[in-house]
């Protein structure tokens, strides 16, 4: 237990230097500062400061140890996957920029634990609960769909494979989840402009005006001829119900979280994810497949429940919002690791080293981009903004 | 092999065949840069021997400084002679290879899968791939080196069971090596692969792999040395990753910009070759992406707009089924599925080449992936089959069907609006449109002109598109090729002359004086409202109903 602890400490202590040399070069702030959606109803303006989101990120490593202790009982994955949270240039970037979303990813770890641990055991953890529950609710609205989602499709999973439902805990989560939102609802219904202007803010995923106009471009060119079923193959409907799911889709793309994107806090040149980490994940995934059909459906639904904020706005795959399944992707690297570690095969051995190979030469790499490019780069960004 | 099976595959092989040449000439509704050079080299040869510029026989064709593979060309040959200098003669051959290939596939398919019905369905899925029929609509040579790969590959499956292809495979493979650029990088790689996965067969076959591989060496050596020492050289360093528009811009910082305080070790841990090595990685990942492989990656519409993936959409389960019966590799279709690994390997290799080279996402130069792809694809699509044919419930059973016979059909209806309303009107200019027509406008009197001006820029949205003029003249007028090598060209600073013709930028403010001279431009280049209605002697349009070419006769 100790030398867990002991482990533990030492990678919180590296990440808050790892996070503080990176903010002494790149101040982030201006870039993701968004309200709580409870105090633009409250018409109440108010930004996490720095070191709260910082802090939160460090929690969140000590969160997601916790759930990997509880949840599978090991230690080891408990440590690989707070370390690799604490290392990762997507989570250093967003601790750093004042994102609510650092606290967004420690409710969801927490309603994560409170799910697995059983509510039945007090009226005090149903409050708290509650209390964990109406934070996400205030922070962003779009957490609401998020939770019911990920219950009802939690629930609705047992029922297909049991044709059974543990219908006292299902209602009693709804009933913590109504509860928790009453607050809300009842500002929403003293502010409806409120909801509304926090609604368009968060959901743009049809305002891109470049896709409307090229949609009117299609349409127009089409109605050049007379073929009636092409105005049923192409329409606004058609063509937005396409982007949606193109959208969806993006969220899935490997490029996106293991190669440097434009669109993380303009071009940094780090990607979200070390390139290295996606041959564990590979791996688990493929084991997923291989032992637990249901276990890969219920990961990858909960992987695109998670991705929902990040699939409604202007420019998805948007990695601020997506940061929500981050201990996701991260829970399954590790697994991936822990799969590799133990075992035998050649090929696996070779993949491991190779995988730490590349993640300890990209991290050199970025350490020392940081100040020398990076900073350049990035000022070369935000002037751009 | 059953006749019923062969009358199966000569009805795809025919439909596939009929999307392939149907009005080839006009979709794609102009020959491109690559077209008309490829078209007029081979008459060249037809004719004289030598190409362009005088070479006999070349093994790269120097042609406008790309130095093209010279396969297409020599095929191209035959076709001229047989149809003549135009467009069905130079695209010809690739539809004609193209319908072959849905045929002969079918036997790699079935070798690499071990099973009929997916090889099959692999068939019909190549014969309908907007990928395959896209590049088989006109000439390039990344289709032609891809049904080479196909047979060398086939051959290679085959080598320890009949002796034939010991010879046949290396032939076929070298072959695509000096058909295109990608295959020079992916075969040896690729042959290399296959050698380790089979290393407990060739460790008791290792004399006919040697055979093999000297054949290989033999045949591979003249283009080894034309790429090392030669002018292949050239290709490869003009489009190398580091000439990357996006990688100069945003990974690199000018030197300038750099601070100078910094210790030499963090420069050097941060130094070009580090990131470069990152950054070819993105671009590798980057053809995972959902855009390339369903809604954009055939570019055949303006960016930012959705057009065809290489795949179709409905593909996109079954490539997702196909991932898992490669992962979980159980019994399909009552019997084990063959060469897992080799097409994985075959798709994970044959991205490199394209990830090496400037330019995102080239669908032309990760064409050499599509029977893997295909393969893929149909694996996925029988297992998914055999599943729902499982089903008990007739009901729910004919409603999967119908949901999913409904999805394809609106898919396939989409690509062929996107291929037959959309991209003629929006590509129009990317394939060289008008060119045919105001060349022929200009030659109609060329006798009554003792200069002809053409303007090597175009572009109706603005002058960014540098054409070669000269080889649309030299195409459509039929130029001698005998002559045209023999002539005196002049070569001046920006601009190039033969006979009557000159390429240069044209200047209305000086040019609008000169005497007997015909000047062929974009509106940029001889603005209209500058010029007297009687001046100009036509106006070429696009498909989109946009002006690109004034031709104008000032006195």
């Amino acid at each position: 237990m100790l030398k867990n602890l002991l482990y533990l400490f030492c990678f919180v202590i590296f990440a808050i230097i790892l996070r503080l040399y990176v903010s002494h070069f790149l101040v982030l702030n201006s870039l993701t500062n968004t309200n709580f959606f409870i105090f633009e109803m409250l018409n109440y303006s108010f930004t996490l400061p720095i070191w709260l989101s910082a802090s939160f990120g460090i929690l969140n490593m000590i969160l997601i140890y916790y759930v990997c202790v509880k949840i599978y009982s090991s230690n080891t994955l408990g440590r690989l996957s707070s370390l690799i949270y604490g290392i990762s240039p997507w989570i250093v970037f967003l601790d750093i920029s004042g994102s609510i979303y650092t606290l967004l990813i420690g409710l969801t770890l927490l309603i994560w634990i409170f799910i697995n641990s059983s509510l039945k055991r007090s009226l005090a953890m149903s409050a708290l609960f509650s209390v964990v529950l109406f934070i996400l609710f205030s922070v962003d609205f779009l957490m609401i769909p998020v939770f019911f989602l990920i219950i009802l499709f939690l629930y609705l999973t047992e029922y297909f494979q049991t044709k059974h439902i543990q219908k006292n805990k299902f209602f009693q989560l709804m009933i913590i989840g109504f509860i928790s939102l009453l607050p809300i609802i009842f500002l929403v219904i003293r502010n409806p402009d409120g909801l509304r202007n926090n609604f368009n803010k968060e959901v743009k995923i049809f305002d891109d005006i470049k896709l409307i106009n090229s949609l009117n471009n299609l349409q127009g060119e089409l109605n050049k001829l007379n073929f009636g079923l092409g105005r049923v193959i192409e329409n606004k409907y058609t063509y937005l119900g396409e982007h949606l799911f193109y959208t969806t889709l993006n969220q899935l793309a490997p490029a996106t979280y293991f190669t440097q994107q434009e669109k993380y806090f303009g071009f940094l040149n780090t990607s979200p994810l070390y390139f290295g980490f996606i041959i564990p994940f590979l791996f688990y995934i493929g084991i997923m497949l291989k032992k637990s059909f249901h276990g890969f459906g219920l990961y990858f639904t909960i992987f695109i429940i998670l991705t929902i904020p990040s699939i409604l706005s202007l420019k998805s795959p948007d990695l601020v919002k997506a940061s929500l399944v981050s201990p996701l992707i991260i829970l399954g690297i590790s697994k991936g690791y822990m799969y590799l570690m133990q075992s035998k095969n050649r090929l696996a051995k070779t993949m491991l080293m190779l995988s730490v190979f590349l993640v300890v030469f990209q991290m050199i790499v970025f350490i020392a981009d940081v100040p020398i490019r990076e900073s350049v780069r990035f000022e070369g960004f935000t002037n751009t903004k | 092999m059953k006749k019923s099976l062969i009358l199966l595959l000569l009805v795809i092989t025919i439909v596939g065949g009929v999307l392939r040449f149907y009005k080839n000439t006009e979709n794609p509704s102009s020959l491109n840069i690559d077209e008309v050079s490829i078209g007029y080299n081979a008459y060249s040869i037809l004719k004289t021997g030598k190409d362009e510029h005088g070479v006999f026989m070349p093994i790269s064709f120097e042609s406008v400084g790309d130095y093209k593979p010279p396969v297409l060309i020599y095929l191209t040959v035959p076709s001229i002679a047989l149809f003549g200098l135009n467009e069905f003669g130079v695209r010809f051959p690739n539809a004609l290879i193209s319908t072959l290939s849905i045929f002969l596939f079918f036997f790699l398919f079935k070798e690499l899968s071990g099973n009929t019905k997916t090889a099959i369905l692999a068939s019909v899925l190549l014969a309908i791939s907007p990928w395959h029929i896209y590049y088989s609509r006109y000439a390039v040579e990344a289709l032609i080196a891809l049904f080479f790969l196909g047979l060398g590959v086939l051959g290679l499956l085959r080598i320890f069971k009949e002796r034939i292809w010991i010879i046949l495979s290396p032939l076929f493979l070298v072959l695509s090596m000096y058909t295109y650029h990608a295959e020079r990088l992916f075969v040896p790689l690729f042959v290399f692969a296959f050698l380790i996965i089979h290393k407990s067969v060739v460790r008791t076959n290792y004399k006919k792999i040697l055979i093999f591989l000297i054949t290989f060496g033999i045949l591979v050596l003249p283009l080894f040395i034309s790429t090392i020492f030669g002018s292949d050289s050239t290709r490869a360093q003009t489009t190398f990753i580091t000439r990357d528009i996006e990688y100069i811009r945003t990974v690199l910082v000018e030197e300038k910009n750099i601070p100078t305080t910094f210790s030499p070790v963090l420069k050097f841990l941060d130094n070009d070759t580090f990131l470069l090595f990152f950054y070819f990685l993105r671009k590798y990942l980057n053809y995972f992406e959902p855009s390339f492989l369903f809604y954009s990656g055939l570019g055949m519409t303006m960016s930012d707009t959705y057009g065809v993936g290489i795949v179709y959409l409905f593909e996109a389960i079954f490539i997702l089924a196909g991932i898992y019966v490669f992962v979980v590799n159980k019994n399909f279709n009552q019997s084990k599925l063959k060469n897992i690994p080799l097409v994985v390997t075959w798709i994970l290799l044959g991205i490199f080449p394209a990830a090496l080279t400037q330019n995102e996402q080239h669908s032309l130069r990760t064409l050499l992936i599509l029977p893997a792809v295909i393969l893929l694809s149909s694996v996925g699509g029988i297992f998914l089959l055999e599943h729902v044919q499982k089903i008990k419930k007739f009901f729910l059973r004919n409603l999967i069907f119908t949901i999913f016979a409904g999805f394809v059909i609106f898919n396939l209806v989409y690509v062929y609006l996107m291929f037959a309303v959309h991209f003629p009107i929006q590509k129009g200019e990317a394939f060289m449109e008008g060119s045919k027509e105001v060349v022929e406008l200009a030659l109609k009197d060329k006798d009554k002109y003792q200069e002809i001006i053409f303007d090597p820029v175009r572009g109706v949205d603005g002058p960014y598109i540098v054409s070669i003029p000269h080889m649309y003249v030299l195409f459509y007028s039929k130029f001698d090729p005998a002559l045209y090598q023999s002539i005196p060209k002049r070569v001046g600073n920006e601009s190039y002359g033969f006979d009557k013709f000159t390429i240069r930028r044209i200047d209305w403010r000086s040019d609008q004086d000169k005497n007997n001279v015909l000047l062929v431009g974009t509106p940029w280049s001889l603005p209209e409202k500058d010029i007297k209605p009687e001046q100009i002697i036509g106006r070429i349009y696009l498909a989109n109903g946009k002006l690109a070419f004034l031709v104008v006769s000032p006195k």
